[in-house]
């Protein structure tokens, strides 16, 4: 592959000349590296004339070079404008290539690229799946609109690879759409996965990825071609024009848009109503005005011709008024309602366009635009050529946002309102520091100057005119003013790090505030007033720890859309064939739980299908569907999040399980063993029940990595199963992951914290209730007919040193998820929510405790981590049992 | 003066850098006299209620709350195989930052009491001292420097809670 390697010699020539200032030594340096490296390329699919220009060249450069580093060349500007030709000369002999990587979009774009996209995997593979499934022409609509926009976006970041390969999808998708193409497609999915996982790492697509992408898909013989990356065949194509992408008004604006209307409209209804009763002042129809005036801009923004129509025509006879040329009376107020009647009804039609995809039948509008017009006496100019507005041209910026509103206007045939959701031209230009302000306003005076003289002229075209920016910056410049108006949105991108950080900050506050409430020259203040800014300040307190952690949540949908993949492709190898269902995938959950459902899940729903659903022939033969069922399903409740798989299958079949069991000397029989605490052994390292072995998964290996994380999550884990209807297995986490509810005990002096969400229930150790086993080793509590394990959490912790006050200790039944013991402590001291804090890593990780709190008076208190716990005693457990 | 071959790089370190004298924080533990270069040395605080850790070599006392921060603390006595004594008033808890791999751990040590910070010119510093095959160990030991009659051992704190001492820690509990 010699192109390769002068692609990418070649690319970083290019980069050399292209970003760097060729009159720095280093610069040159580096150059001469890069050249004398082009010397040592293949050259075999060159033709020796060239092989000898570009050898000739290269060698004047390498001398040229030395003589400037060297300080000896009489005009060093002539010189290094040389060197330039030279690399230039080069790299338009071996092939163009070079020239379009001379363009690195810088890390910054890369990454609101990259975070743009992030989910685009699971998405684009979930609406293969289900096109898969129900062959709805709306799922490809939705993949088509994904892939248009990266492709829009990947063509202005000249992401050539990634845009050819999004451009045969949509090929694809137009032409010759099949439903055997899902495999093919799901596999071009991941290849422009793989594309934005190396741009993730390198910050930069490397030219070698897109060709071997290329071979990779077309040994798989897709269907559909896949350009291949020749470099003298400079893909540098047509789909280029398709950025910035065209404007689509999209179900969410429209949404927004009818929100926002029938806000205003309440406005003007208001104020007809105040008319109407006699009792309006100018404010009120300037108001009006304003309302109109901001929902004509809107639809003119949103391409909603009609609704833009109607209200430009309602402001004129309300400016009218405003002006004081017409005097409203009650026909006009009449005319007015019959305006706002009419836009109300516009509105629902939209409305119910979005729902149902149709376009209902529209009020008919030209005689109320009729009598309008008529009402404001003024023969409305059309609205696309309304004039400016007299603007005077100032350094002022608000001013100058206003022209350059205009001007945006005009450059998208809109009203003349600024859209208040997209940035002005200039400012996002100046903000990019790609001119200066003086030259933004020289240009607005400019356009300004043509305008009166009858030239329409954007902004950007003048800049561009005058040299001041390239087109590309333009494109640039202009894609920033959309990103501007997403981020002015609902929603806006926030480094994670920055509320780690205000996570932290809260942790300490809530510390900080326990203690200022535990301080007893407070509590015991009679000050009324303290005690009610203290009540105020834990509030407070509280509003905003909750307010942080919900901004840690994210939907775990992307996540249960992967599995879905999952289940298909495991589905597919094994012959089994199974529905997915999700269910409550817009459930917001921690991140960083987020982050690491995924592996817990995989194994769960290969078990499901492995394990789970029988082969399609058994199905039948026991009266099931011939197709299985998965359902996934993500809800909260109380205070925890609760994700649960469950399928159809076989069920659990107890007598195996607990034959495994004693086999591995786990138990001795099943005697007075729950159905729950049997399920519980499947959770054990390397219990499998052999006749269910197979190559995809071994029960076992999976499940233990699924507990593991679990525990590592402070969750538990239930399952429930029916021998013959199916299982279901249900992961149940905390809903935040840094501040827990947990009952402070006292053991031997000192205090721990155990987690809430592991107690069952706590009671007073009575004698009667214990069994000495083992000649008083060892101990059993009865408690609900059941027969507990009882530990002394002082004898796990090695605390010997204090002489416990028999009388007084309590029994705190704890439970793993899966088996319940009994903990003897020395006494309760109460409840408390506790920020949970990491131990210094310099000591390592320690049975039984989960990390550490500090208390309100500044103590450290250690957490106890049931599951870690209830691991320890296993082994003394079993030697009882 | 000539210089002893040594294989603690980090006192050829010590020796090759620019300054002719060096800063180390001294501090006595049971009548000896210790030195921690003040670089190592993030503060001192006075003793504070430690808790106990369960299943830690006894070595560590136990964590504290340093602003915020859970940090354990070395009982350094313990460490060197002294016996242990009450805390008393003069009783301190030296906070260091240690080198383990890449990781910069905070730790925080117990002495019985904390001098001063001494200037100790290189030309001062001795090799440790090498007790044969006894059982002492004084492979943490930076070097000996003698000041005003008496001797100041010179500790090299990443040595002495060294990676191999941390795991010590973990294979204690397993």
């Amino acid at each position: 592959m010699s192109n390769k390697i002068n692609a990418d010699k070649l690319a970083h020539l290019g980069e050399v000349v292209f970003l760097l200032d060729l009159d720095d030594w280093q610069t040159q340096l580096s150059m001469q590296e890069a050249l004398l490296d082009c010397k040592d390329l293949e050259m075999d699919d060159l033709e020796d004339d060239k092989v000898q220009i570009i050898l000739t060249a290269i060698d004047e450069g390498d001398a040229l070079i030395d003589a400037l580093v060297e300080e000896q060349v009489e005009d060093r500007q002539v010189a290094v404008a040389r060197l330039g030709q030279i690399v230039t000369e080069i790299t338009n002999i071996i092939g163009g290539k070079s020239f379009t990587k001379a363009y690195m979009p810088d890390g910054d774009t890369i990454n609101a690229f990259l975070a743009e996209h992030v989910d685009f995997a699971a998405e684009a593979s979930g609406l293969v799946l289900q096109w898969e499934q129900d062959g709805s022409e709306t799922h490809i609509e939705a993949l088509r609109r994904l892939i248009h926009t990266i492709k829009g976006e990947a063509g202005m970041l000249q992401f050539d690879e990634l845009g050819e390969l999004c451009h045969k999808i949509e090929d694809v998708l137009d032409h010759s759409l099949e439903q055997g193409n899902a495999g093919h497609l799901l596999t071009t999915i991941d290849r422009i996965d793989g594309i934005f996982l190396s741009l993730e790492d390198n910050g930069a697509m490397t030219v070698s990825l897109g060709a071997e992408e290329g071979n990779v898909v077309e040994s798989e013989s897709l269907p559909f071609d896949i350009p291949d990356f020749d470099l003298e065949t400079s893909p540098y194509r047509s789909y280029k024009d398709a950025a910035p992408l065209p404007e689509e008004a999209d179900a969410d604006m429209v949404s927004e848009f009818l929100d926002e209307a029938a806000e205003h409209l309440h406005a003007v209804e208001a104020g007809l109503l105040a008319l109407d009763a006699d009792k309006a002042d100018n404010e009120t129809i300037d108001t009006m005005f304003r309302a109109f005036h901001t929902i004509k801009g809107l639809a003119g923004f949103m391409n909603l011709e009609r609704e833009q129509r109607l209200t430009h025509r309602a402001e004129d006879l309300l400016d009218a008024a405003r002006e004081g040329s017409l005097v409203l009376d009650r026909s006009h107020y009449g005319i007015l309602f019959a305006t706002l009647d009419t836009f109300n009804k516009l509105c629902d039609g939209l409305r119910e366009a979005l729902e149902s995809g149709m376009m209902p039948e529209m009020p008919d509008l030209p005689e109320l635009l009729h009598n309008l017009e008529t009402a404001s006496g003024r023969k409305s100019t059309t609205i696309h050529n309304k004039p400016n507005g007299s603007v005077d041209v100032d350094v002022n910026p608000m001013i100058m946002q206003q022209v350059d509103g205009a001007q945006n206007a005009a450059l998208e045939s809109e009203p003349v309102v600024l859209p208040e959701d997209r940035r002005p031209l200039g400012e996002v230009l100046v903000d990019a520091d790609m001119v200066p302000p003086e030259t933004v306003v020289r240009a607005l005076r400019k356009q300004q100057e043509q305008s009166e003289k009858g030239e329409q002229k954007k902004l950007g075209e003048i800049l561009v005119e005058e040299g001041r920016i390239t087109k590309k910056e333009l494109h640039t410049a202009l894609a920033g003013q959309k990103t501007g108006k997403v981020v002015s949105s609902s929603t806006m991108k926030v480094d994670v790090t920055h509320v780690d950080g205000l996570g932290n900050a809260i942790g300490e506050l809530v510390i900080a505030q326990n203690m200022l409430t535990c301080l007893s020259e407070i509590r015991e203040s009679p000050s009324r007033q303290l005690q009610t800014i203290m009540s105020q300040l834990t509030r407070i307190t509280r509003t905003i720890q909750d307010t942080v952690t919900s901004l840690r949540m994210v939907p775990v949908r992307p996540v249960f859309q992967r599995m879905n993949r999952v289940a298909r492709d495991l589905g597919v190898k094994i012959k089994k064939e199974a529905n997915f269902i999700m269910e409550g995938g817009e459930s917001e959950i921690d991140k960083s739980l987020v982050d690491r459902l995924g592996d817990p899940l995989v194994h769960l729903v290969r078990n499901a299908i492995d394990h789970g659903i029988e082969l399609p022939a058994d199905r039948v033969a026991v009266g099931k569907q011939e197709k299985g069922r998965v359902m996934l399903r993500a809800f909260r409740q109380a205070g925890h999040v609760h994700i649960e798989i469950q399928d159809d299958g076989k069920g659990l079949d107890r007598s195996v399980i607990v034959a495994k069991a004693i086999e591995r000397g786990l138990i001795q029989d099943d005697v007075g063993l729950s159905d729950e605490e049997v399920w519980s052994f499947i959770f054990n390292a390397g219990f499998s029940t052999a006749t269910e072995i197979t190559d995809v998964s071994g029960r076992g290996v999976g499940m233990d990595v699924v507990r593991r994380m679990v525990e590592d999550m402070r969750g538990t884990i239930r399952v429930h199963s029916v021998l013959g209807t199916g299982t279901t297995v249900s992961l149940i986490f905390p809903l935040t992951l840094a501040i827990i509810d947990g009952m402070m005990v006292s053991v031997a002096g000192h205090t721990y914290i155990i987690p809430t969400l592991s107690i069952h229930t706590s009671l007073h150790l009575a004698e009667q209730q214990i069994t000495n086993v083992g000649g008083g080793a060892h101990r059993l509590l009865d408690w609900q007919e059941h027969q507990l394990p009882l530990f002394a959490l002082r004898d796990l912790f090695d605390q010997h040193f204090t002489e416990a006050d028999a009388n007084r200790s309590m029994a705190i039944i704890v439970s793993d998820g899966n088996r319940d013991i009994a903990l003897e402590v020395d006494a309760i001291l109460g409840r408390q929510q506790v920020v949970l804090k990491p131990i210094d890593r310099s000591l390592p990780d320690i049975p039984g405790i989960g990390g550490s709190s500090i208390t309100g008076e500044g103590h450290v208190c250690l957490v106890v981590d049931i599951a870690g716990l209830v691991a320890m005693t296993t082994t003394q457990e079993t030697k009882i049992a | 003066m000539s210089i002893h071959d040594t294989s603690t790089s980090s006192l050829a370190q010590l020796r090759a850098g620019r300054g002719s004298a060096d800063k180390f924080l001294t501090f006595a533990l049971h009548d000896e006299v210790y030195g921690l270069p003040i670089l190592s040395v993030q503060e001192i605080i006075r003793i504070m209620d430690i808790t106990p850790v369960p299943h830690v070599p006894d070595f560590i006392r136990g964590v504290i709350n340093l602003r915020g921060k859970v940090l354990p603390v070395v009982e350094l006595r313990t460490k060197f195989g002294m016996e242990k004594i009450e805390d008393s008033k003069r009783t301190c808890i030296i906070v260091v930052q240690i080198q383990a791999g890449a990781d910069t751990l905070t730790m925080g040590l117990i002495v019985d009491e904390v001098n001063e910070v001494q200037n100790i010119a290189k030309d001062n510093i001795e090799p440790p001292p090498s007790f044969g095959s006894s059982t002492i160990d004084t492979s943490f030991i930076l070097g000996v420097a003698k000041l005003q009659k008496r001797v100041v051992m010179l500790l090299d704190i990443n040595k002495v809670l060294s990676e191999q001492h941390l795991t010590e820690v973990s294979e204690q509990i397993q």
